[in-house]
């Protein structure tokens, strides 16, 4: 029993010869721990030192005597089962104060073999450990864990049940949901979800909005659905609704699709000279047409209900509000119609060319045209109630929020007005050509132009926040742009639809990129939704078949 | 400036300003609801924290004493872990369990300051690891069964950009 005892004894008196310095700094490190413990840092320097200092010192014999010393003991070690000797070892050292026991430690450790050391790191580190989200009060867990994003949070769930459980919390969800602005799915394809990704609605709703945000980012491409109609005619508008698609041509015609089944459901036959104008609203379509009419129509029968006459030129532009529609015509004037009884309620005259845009918002009405002035209307007066004069060329684009109107012209600028005052607060230079399309939403605006780029700006303040353009950018002249919280998509007349980061205002990559792109192929018009992309595409040579592309981005859910 | 004793549980004594104890909604409360500004011979029992993180936690306070007072509603906001001062870090190289302690005591003494960096510290330390890194770090047994750890990876693939 004492022969353990003095072995250390005659090492301590060795080990503090050679060492005395660093034993010293040792000692007193180990004394603070008594209230701190060592950091792991500290932990495997005092190991490394100890290991360079005895490997040298160990002679060749000395370890092929350990080495029978432990073949002797190898089958008697084990804690139901110990070595008398071992118990009253261990019986003096709980006898010790604490700094005797700290001394003692430091010279076991000195003492040791490497890989002895090495299994009393393995015995000590778990002591310095802590399992954090299972120990932790259930409310501190999740507070730890609403620290994390929804991947790192993800991956805590795969490390044990306890964990799995906390990070499915529906709450947490809601929070990442909520700060990403994404909303809880719908009920009926939340069924599919379920088991799909854990217990928590709001976490498969996450997921869900994160595959489909790959979908449109990353991931390979399902094949598109194509809807082929209207002959080699020009697709001059588009509808998406639900999962209806209206296509309004040149050919006279509109069609109604459904983009489930890609079949053309009906074909709307009436107008006497091409469709240049649609709107949509549940069942309901209006079309304005070179025939001077806007006609109303079922969709799900394809009747048409009402042709609107009063016009004496083309129908160009037309905004539905509610059971309301206005229409701007070539021959300058507006008019507002009830969509129900085929009505025309009021005429607006003061333009002194062609009406070639037109917003409505059920109480003013904004018209751009052709004359270069933009005018704002009240609808139920008739009466103007501003004509905003600056743009020096033909107007023909517009956005109306309600709060401001912006105004897109040849003239290359880009006007925000105050609705209430009729003053412009901004002119926003920097394309080259004509503003052919813009999209306004929460005061980001963005504008397709013809000089092949798009822009992303900031109406409240002027600035130009992003230019679409670099070494990926249009070939030729953009034709169509839609956009949402995380990107822009824009078509153009070189036959590609590109997605972007309408943050960094990076490119992320063609959706589509037509063969007969740069010799004839076209797309004219896009339109999206979550998880659908339309397109309408085609050329006026001959090098493309006029048709639809309906691209599906929806998660995998089966 | 009046001075509080602060009893930890086993027994130490501290005596802090209590400008500086006040971090503590708790002792905040506490002090003023039994009127213990004006004595100085009451004592602030905390029977839920050690003196050895009672200490680590009157560091903390003297430190950020001098902070604005913590915004309450940060709901809707992005949380960030990115934002630990130096010194706080610095203050939180400790072992797990220490960092353990200290949560329970920011909690229990309602300091909403030290309770954000402490957790967004241990949040930090499962950032961008893989399941078994994590288990490493904590000493987590994994107690799925083979065919439940399959499920779970399946039902938390993430799709990355690149």
């Amino acid at each position: 029993m004492r022969v353990p005892y003095l072995v250390i004894g005659e090492h301590v008196e060795d080990a503090s010869n050679a060492n005395g310095v660093i034993r010293k700094r040792k000692i007193s490190n180990s004394t603070l721990a008594a209230e701190d413990f060592p950091s792991k840092k500290q932990y495997y320097d005092q190991n490394n030192l100890t290991l360079e200092r005895l490997t040298p010192k160990v002679a060749e014999n000395e370890l092929d005597k350990v080495d029978k010393i432990k073949i002797r003991r190898s089958c008697i070690p084990s804690k139901d089962d110990p070595p008398e000797e071992m118990m009253e070892w261990l019986k003096t050292f709980t006898k010790w104060s604490n700094a005797e026991r700290m001394l003692a430690i430091d010279m076991l450790v000195d003492e040791c073999e490497p890989t002895q050391v090495r299994h009393m790191l393995q015995l000590i580190e778990p002591q310095f450990q802590r399992d954090f989200i299972s120990l932790l009060p259930k409310e501190l867990a999740l507070y730890v864990l609403s620290y994390l994003e929804p991947k790192d949070l993800l991956k805590a769930a795969q490390t044990c049940r306890s964990w799995q459980f906390l990070s499915e919390d529906n709450l947490l969800w809601r929070e990442k949901c909520q700060n990403a602005g994404i909303p809880l799915m719908d009920q009926s394809i939340m069924k599919y979800f379920r088991n799909h990704y854990g217990v928590s609605p709001w976490k498969a709703s996450y997921m869900r909005h994160h595959s489909i945000e790959m979908n449109w980012r990353v991931r390979p491409m399902k094949m598109p659905i194509i809807l082929k109609g209207h002959d080699d005619h020009v697709i001059t508008c588009l509808q998406f609704c639900g999962n209806q698609v209206v296509s309004g041509s040149d050919d006279n015609t509109l069609k109604v699709w459904s983009v489930i089944t890609g079949k053309c459901l009906r074909t709307l036959v009436g107008h006497t000279g091409g469709v240049w104008s649609s709107q949509m609203a549940d069942n309901v379509i209006i079309s304005g047409s070179t025939d001077r009419t806007l006609k109303v129509w079922n969709a799900e029968t394809g009747h048409c209900i009402h042709t609107l006459y009063g016009h004496t030129s083309t129908v160009r532009c037309m905004h539905l509000h509610e059971n309301k529609v206005v229409s701007g015509s070539r021959d300058a004037s507006l008019r507002l119609w009830d969509v129900k009884t085929g009505q025309c309620l009021s005429i607006y005259l003061g333009h002194q060319a062609a009406v070639r845009c037109v917003q409505y918002d059920g109480r003013l009405i904004v018209s751009g045209a052709y004359d270069y002035l933009v005018k704002v209307w009240d609808a139920e007066s008739e009466t103007c109630l501003h004509t905003l004069t600056g743009h020096t060329n033909r107007v023909y684009s517009l956005q109306f929020d309600s709060t401001h109107v912006v105004s897109g012209s040849l003239d290359t600028s880009i006007r925000v007005w105050d609705v209430e005052t009729g003053s412009c607060k901004h002119t926003l230079m920097g394309h080259q050509s004509l503003t052919s399309g813009m999209e306004l939403r929460d005061n980001i605006l963005v504008s397709g132009n013809a000089d092949s780029t798009v822009k992303v700006w900031d109406i409240l303040t002027g600035q130009c926040l992003q230019t679409l353009s670099g070494s990926n950018k249009h070939n030729s002249a953009v034709t169509c742009l839609q956009f949402n919280t995380r990107f822009v998509i824009t078509s153009s007349d070189d036959g590609t639809v590109k997605l972007w980061d309408v943050k960094t205002g990076e490119f992320i990559r063609n959706l589509i990129a037509l063969d007969s792109g740069g010799s004839g192929g076209v797309v004219w018009r896009i339109r999206a939704n979550e998880t659908k992309l339309v397109c309408a595409v085609g050329s006026r040579n001959g090098t493309e078949e006029t048709k639809l592309f309906v691209l599906d981005f929806d998660a995998d859910y089966k | 400036m009046p001075l509080i004793k602060l009893q930890s549980s086993d027994g130490e004594v501290f005596q802090v300003d209590f400008d500086i104890a006040k971090a503590s909604v708790t002792i905040k409360t506490m002090v003023e609801d039994l009127g213990l500004e004006d004595d100085d011979e009451e004592i602030v029992p905390l029977p839920n924290v050690n003196a050895g993180i009672l200490k680590k936690v009157i560091q903390w306070a003297t430190y950020h004493k001098d902070d604005p007072p913590p915004a309450d509603d940060d709901e809707g906001r992005e949380k960030r872990t990115d934002d630990i001062s130096s010194w706080d870090a610095d203050f939180l190289k400790v072992d797990q369990g220490t960092l353990f302690e200290l949560i329970l005591a920011a909690n229990y003494l309602d300091i909403k300051g030290l309770l954000d960096v402490t957790c967004k510290t241990v949040a930090n330390m499962i950032k961008g690891k893989t399941p078994e890194e994590i288990r490493k770090t904590f000493n987590i047994k994994n107690d799925f069964t083979a065919a439940e750890e399959d499920q779970v990876r399946k039902e938390n693939e993430w799709c990355e950009e690149k």
